[in-house]
């Protein structure tokens, strides 16, 4: 694919914006933490937990001995590596923009994590006995890398704060005690602005507005609907995962969906999944068939790098990412291309959710194979997931392995278009040094 | 550049060897695993399907409702189901989806006293049953009657239950007149021998509580004491358990009833499951984790 020199000088532009580029610095430098979190959050949640994938079909935790203790260490280790992605974010994001202006860039990544954490603060009113007490908790929704724009946000503007207040230049001389006490005053600012914003955020929950709007969703996505309205929402979902906000179909388990358990109780009533009521529904089409090792089936986008690209760095990401990934933990791939805010990729991780269902419901219209009813375990790998889906229906197995080829085939050409826009990119950085 | 395709090359193969070599323990789960499920069998949605008294409409119930959401926050939703002597069904309101535990109220445009008007009631309710049935696909549900509608359930339990395979768990009969007016348990009316005569078609995993009012000792004022006690030959020794209360005081008039706090209370804890899905058995989940 060739991108048209207009559309490519679009591409170079923006990602010279400020902005842009600390973004895409900030995902690249929280790889590490994604990738080794991933990995230990595949360890807690489909190996040795007694709901997840290879504990269920191995009976792990019926043989392991000292299962609970090893998994807490693993569940230690995700949490606070992947699941705070967004203040690690917050911190990159204030160090690289404080870098950009020659700024104080400890001073600013920590105040930029500062502020993150006081703006994901939520204090809680509990009662005991008497007394009432103000806990303070923080938001979990935000921290992890669904937070991670904000993060990224919160970061960039801290550093734009110390662009404008932490004006003296820092001599290489000047011992750390002048170095700090420059910093007092965007401290202060930054972390005062935090606050307020915070209590902004405090009123708008209080009015209920978040809950308002999940509740929407899940409204949304309960309903049972018809064929066209699913892909819609499951493109829709798709979108708004490629920017990591949430959308009506992303964290819904199989018991929230109240047609996937009438569907179920069909199922085992009549001893068939074949004549199922619901049969076009996010968990039939979406979640089975539409996110292949995550959302934008990111398990394609991995087996593509390895065939296709010619950089060593993809390549690199993709060998540290397909076990993850493998187990629908796609964070290192978002992170590490990265994918995420990108625009090359925003056309296959949308249309490949897509092109999946479709092919799913034709199968489903033929009764090529039936419809996925069953539950499968915790980060069930996504073609595995259909067949036990449906039964351990051979069928549904091989149409998931059809659909994996041919989204392999739909990401090639996006990964080569990436690398030759990174390779131009680099060609043009030299010149632009050379001319220097 | 060859080098690393080669390294990533034998990291595909080794992700495709994984995954093959999960396929068959996959297979052997996933079999496993439906006969699991079919044993659980137990589907969340568990709704409380109540009929109401002779000259009551679907509204009947509405203070009780009210009470009871007042009570236990749970939020049930309320759909009344409105069945004509034609034999078309009207539905009022609506099951708010994720809510596991509705109340249906059934009523009938026949709402006469009369044993022939409750074995047509019985018939209008398997009709409704079955719509709902098919509509919701619950497999287990709970039954509360008020007054006729205690009669009109009992008739359904021995002509038509055994038609479904769908668990009545429990039964609460309100003032339910089950020998009419009869104050004499010696006469017994054609109704009340019909159901005994019948009693063998009563599912035995079935628990029972009959609810009598009383306003002096012998009455709640329309129904005598004696005539709601006369469940006890349909139901006692067939069902799993047969529990008789009598509550008296205030509000304890016949059509005062469903509105009376001490029923209301014995609803929540004897009828009413706990909304909670540690309790429910929950069962593997889908993808909740990111």
């Amino acid at each position: 694919m060739k991108l048209s020199e207009k559309g490519y000088r679009l591409i170079v532009k923006l990602y010279q914006l400020p902005f842009i580029l600390v973004m895409r610095r900030t995902m690249l430098m929280l790889f590490p933490f994604a990738v080794l979190g991933s990995i230990a959050s595949v360890f807690n949640v489909s190996i040795l937990s007694r709901t997840g994938f290879i504990g269920n079909i191995f009976y792990i935790t019926q043989w392991l001995p000292h299962v609970a203790r090893i998994r807490s260490m693993f569940a230690a280790f995700s949490m606070m590596t992947v699941k705070i992605l967004a203040v690690l974010a917050a911190y990159q994001a204030g160090a690289h923009t404080a870098r950009l202006y020659h700024k104080n860039t400890e001073m600013t990544g920590m105040t930029g994590m500062l502020a993150f954490l006081i703006i994901a603060l939520r204090p809680v009113q509990r009662q005991y006995g008497p007394k009432t007490f103000l806990q303070f908790n923080v938001n979990n929704n935000l921290m992890g890398i669904q937070g991670i724009l904000i993060g990224i946000l919160i970061g960039f503007i801290t550093g734009q704060i110390f662009r404008i207040f932490n004006r003296k230049p820092i001599s290489i001389r000047s011992d750390a005690f002048s170095r700090a006490y420059r910093t007092i005053i965007p401290v202060m600012i930054t972390l005062g602005i935090a606050i307020i914003v915070n209590q902004l955020i405090i009123q708008i929950y209080k009015y209920q507005i978040p809950a308002g709007i999940s509740n929407y969703y899940q409204a949304l996505s309960s309903k049972k609907h018809g064929l066209v309205m699913t892909i819609i929402l499951g493109a829709w979902s798709s979108f708004l995962a490629w920017l990591e906000l949430s959308g009506p179909y992303n964290q819904t388990s199989f018991n929230d969906d109240p047609a996937a358990v009438a569907d179920l109780t069909y199922a085992l009533k009549h001893h068939s999944p074949w004549n199922v009521p619901y049969k076009y529904t996010q968990t039939t089409l979406y979640h089975s068939f539409g996110t292949f090792g995550g959302v934008g089936s990111t398990l394609a986008l991995v087996i593509a790098i390895i065939i296709v690209a010619r950089t060593s760095r993809y390549h690199q990401v993709a060998r540290w990412a397909i076990f993850p990934t493998l187990f629908n933990a796609n964070q290192p791939i978002l992170l590490g291309i990265p994918v995420l805010f990108n625009p090359i990729f925003l056309i296959p991780f949308v249309a490949t959710p897509v092109v999946n269902m479709l092919i799913a419901a034709f199968a489903i219209h033929f009764q090529i194979m039936p419809p996925v009813t069953y539950p499968s375990p915790l980060d069930t790998p996504g073609a595995l997931s259909a067949f036990i889906g449906t039964g351990g229906n051979f069928m549904a197995l091989l149409v998931g392995i059809l659909i994996m080829t041919l989204d392999v085939l739909i990401y090639i050409p996006f990964v080569k278009l990436s690398e030759q826009v990174r390779n131009e990119m680099q060609v043009k950085k030299q010149q632009q040094l050379r001319i220097r | 550049m060859s080098v690393h395709k080669k390294r990533s090359g034998i990291f595909l193969l080794v992700a495709g060897i994984i995954m093959l070599a999960m396929t068959i323990p996959s297979y052997f789960w996933a079999r496993n695993n439906i006969d699991e499920l079919a044993h659980w069998q137990n589907s969340k949605l568990s709704p409380v399907i109540m009929i109401p008294g002779s000259s009551a409409t679907v509204n009947r119930f509405d203070d009780m409702v009210k009470l009871l959401n007042q009570t236990d926050h749970q939020n049930h939703s309320l759909l009344k189901v409105k069945v004509f002597n034609d034999g078309k069904i009207k539905y009022y309101g609506k099951i708010r989806s994720g809510d596991n535990e509705p109340i249906i109220v059934v009523g009938f445009q026949n709402n006469h006293d009369g044993y022939s008007n409750i074995l047509k009631q019985a018939k209008m309710f398997n009709e409704a049953f079955k719509a709902l049935q098919e509509k919701y696909y619950f497999n287990n549900y709970k039954a509360i009657g008020h007054s006729n509608g205690g009669l009109v359930y009992t008739a359904f339990l021995e002509k038509y239950y055994k038609n479904y395979d769908v668990r009545m768990t429990s039964l609460m009969t309100i003032g339910s007149p089950f020998n009419f007016d009869e104050t004499n348990l010696k006469y017994k009316t054609q109704m009340l021998s019909d159901f005994i005569k019948a009693r063998k078609n009563i599912p035995k995993s079935l628990t029972v509580y009959s609810v009598a009012g009383t306003e002096n000792y012998d009455s709640d004022g329309l129904v005598p004491l004696n005539s709601v006690e006369a469940e006890k030959y349909v139901y006692q020794g067939q069902v799993k358990h047969y529990t008789e209360i009598t509550v008296t005081g205030v509000n304890a008039e016949h059509s005062d009833l469903p509105q009376n706090r001490q029923i209301v209370d014995l609803i929540q804890k004897y009828i009413l499951t706990a909304d909670d899905p540690n309790v429910n058995g929950g069962g593997p989940r889908h993808q909740p984790e990111k």
